[in-house]
């Protein structure tokens, strides 16, 4: 049995979207972390 | 076929290029000997060679394998074409069944050997029965870890 | 007479710039290192985002950015979704991070809670499966630079080996975790950038609706669901993830690293965020039947469609992504596995009454030592990459449930810890050697399983959890 197309479109774009949010993320919780001084 | 000096044999690998200044200057035919897996396939991949046997300096232009399922490749099936000057392509994607391959270069007018490839998969009850050894396993893992996890924090809550 | 995708002397650039950069910045964050604690630890106190980041970063090693796309080139879809299953581990370790930190609030190592819940027995087995993973990884990684840094710029094995281990030395040694911990923040952002950039334009360029209809034609069995081999190594391959990470000081020096209530929602995010990165990387490779891609070796298809499509400009990603992978494992198993010798065979078998200083001189000459000792093993190139890691699942798959009943249930006894760990372990190899290496972590952790079921229905014991609260 093979992966239909719709399928196979949709896990490669949500892996692309989730992959491209995960800096921004990485980043927001940088942000946050330096202004409120607990970094480390 | 041409057998390849022993000495160039064991260099290949690594001198994949170099095999031309080190072999003895005989008067060799120019042929192509194709090389595949020995067994059968059980995972549908697997990785063919080509060692040519070249007097001239010049390297094989476009060197491809073709696929076939008739032994007399009477219908070519699939062009596979090698990257750059590798002489080795790792194939993958093939279904149950014999396959014949051989090689080609747009320099030289001879096809290779004709070398046959037999893919069987693994039996699926096989597979499934792994599949589900592991997956039971794996469940109990999970299910004992998130409750005692759950427990944990509730002594902790209690506390 | 070999074309490279890279320059030498642009490749050597890179190492040499990345390599100033890296220990400058490890050189700078290690200033604030005053004590032992400081130095192995991080002050105990890193906060949410760098923890994330780390976990995640980590867990992204050069497998994730080859051998992921290899898996995908032999089995298809299985074979990237699979490797995204090793989500599971971080996932799985994010409520033992939390347990780890509440009953080791002053712990160092995972070395610590093998002897203080089991005895010595059990730590003997536990040391030897864990210098034999450390070793091995280690290795591996530092193989892989060489290997790499060659088939991409053609820049010599042993120079690009050893600059890449010069370089994860000299930061960890002057930064130690908190600078391991800042460079995987930085490397995690590269690598992901990296490797959305290259799908990306894989998928707007190639098409993801050619690249299916070429792989149902001329490549089937790539888009089976039921691919046989693909579904045989999938718990395989989750219980090696499971048994890497449960059992490794990397991962419980980090929990320990942790800031108080940061370790479980870190290694949750880490694992969210890690889990579409192998699919994206998979992806890559199955662009590759469709630009007429069929490399020499299956291990380098990633690079070389990333090469091939985006030319020198992919070339460089591939590079920078690659390095960064590699050396965001290689620092953490450098500095967590000198904790493990500090701390385990020094400190507590050697010099008891160490001070703070001489932990962390001799902490320093281990991350040397073991640079030195991995630098002599990848000398002489010996076995392929994969060869070495597959023969350490069963070792590790060994490890998962004395850790987890460990850490849970007060029943289990060192004498059942330690005999699952080690038959677990030889059980394993045996099916290694005599079956394939597709049943090595999966019997590894079936035995090991059995015989920790035995000891806790056995055993009238109560494990005393104040006795882990040991007095430094």
């Amino acid at each position: 049995m093979q992966l239909p197309e719709l399928a196979f479109t949709v896990l490669i774009i949500v892996a692309l979207a989730l992959t491209c949010l995960t800096p921004i993320i990485l980043l927001v919780l940088f942000v946050k972390d330096y202004f409120s001084k607990t970094l480390w | 076929m041409v057998k390849l000096p022993g000495i160039a044999k064991s260099l290949f690998p690594v001198l994949t290029f170099c095999w031309v200044f080190l072999s003895a200057p005989t008067t060799l035919a120019q042929s192509l000997q194709l090389e595949g897996p020995s067994s059968t396939v059980r995972e549908g991949y697997f990785t063919v060679s080509v060692v040519a046997q070249e007097q001239r300096e010049e390297p094989l232009t476009n060197l491809v394998i073709d696929v076939s399922t008739q032994a007399d490749f009477s219908h070519v099936e699939q062009t596979f074409p090698a990257l750059g000057d590798f002489r080795k392509l790792s194939l993958t994607g093939f279904s149950d069944g014999v396959y014949y391959l051989r090689a080609r270069a747009d320099n030289l007018a001879e096809p290779s050997n004709v070398i046959k490839v037999t893919v069987q998969h693994y039996p699926l009850w096989q597979a499934l029965g792994l599949f589900f050894t592991g997956l039971i396993i794996f469940a109990l893992l999970v299910v004992i870890l998130l409750r005692s996890h759950r427990r944990v924090e509730k002594e902790a809550g209690n506390d | 007479m070999t074309e490279f995708a890279l320059d030498t002397s642009l490749g050597l650039t890179i190492v040499i710039l990345f390599g100033v950069l890296w220990v400058a910045f490890g050189y700078w964050l290690g200033r604030k290192n005053k004590t032992h604690e400081d130095f192995a630890l991080a002050g105990r106190n890193v906060g949410f985002a760098f923890a994330a980041a780390t976990a995640m970063a980590t867990w992204v090693t050069s497998n994730t950015t080859l051998v992921a796309p290899q898996l995908t080139y032999q089995f298809g879809l299985w074979g990237m979704i699979g490797y995204s299953f090793a989500a599971l581990g971080l996932l799985l370790f994010a409520p033992m991070a939390k347990r780890i930190k509440t009953l080791l609030p002053n712990g160092y190592t995972s070395g610590d809670f093998v002897r203080l819940r089991y005895g010595q027995a059990a730590w003997w087995v536990f040391i030897i499966i864990s210098v034999v993973y450390a070793f091995g990884w280690l290795i591996s990684l530092g193989m892989a630079g060489g290997i790499l840094l060659e088939s991409l710029s053609g820049l010599d094995y042993h120079i690009g080996m050893t600059a890449i281990l010069i370089i994860c030395v000299g930061y960890t040694l002057f930064g130690g975790l908190r600078a391991v911990i800042a460079t995987d923040f930085i490397q995690a952002l590269i690598i992901i950038v990296g490797v959305s950039l290259i799908a990306w334009w894989l998928a707007d360029n190639v098409g993801l609706q050619s690249i299916h209809s070429n792989l149902s034609q001329a490549h089937p069995q790539l888009l089976d669901v039921l691919f046989p081999a693909a579904v045989m190594f999938l718990f395989n391959n989750i219980f090696f993830g499971l048994g890497e990470i449960f059992h490794s000081n990397v991962w419980w020096s980090r929990a320990l690293s942790f800031k108080q209530g940061v370790a479980y929602k870190a290694y949750l995010t880490g694992g969210l965020m890690w889990l579409p990165i192998p699919i994206v990387t998979g992806f890559i490779a199955l662009a590759a039947p469709q630009l007429g891609i069929f490399p020499p070796s299956a291990d380098m298809i990633g690079p070389t469609v990333a090469a091939a499509v985006l030319g020198t400009t992919g070339a460089v990603i591939v590079f920078i992504v690659i390095f960064s992978a590699l050396a965001s494992s290689l620092d953490s198993l450098l500095a967590a596995t000198s904790d493990l010798v500090t701390q385990d065979l020094f400190h507590k078998k050697l010099k008891p009454n160490a001070s703070d200083r001489t932990l962390m001189r001799f902490n320093r000459y281990c991350i040397l030592a073991l640079g030195i000792v991995t630098w002599l093993f990848c000398l002489p190139r010996i076995a392929t990459l994969g060869a070495l890691l597959n023969f350490a699942g069963a070792f590790v798959a060994s490890t998962i449930w004395p850790i987890v009943l460990g850490l849970y249930f007060r029943r289990l006894t060192g004498g059942y810890a330690a005999l699952a760990m080690a038959l677990g372990t030889a059980a394993g190899l045996a099916a290694y050697f005599l079956v394939g290496f597709y049943v090595a972590a999966l019997t590894s952790c079936a035995v090991s399983g059995l015989l920790c079921g035995v000891g806790v229905w056995r055993s009238q014991e109560q494990f005393d959890w104040q006795r882990l609260q040991e007095e430094r």
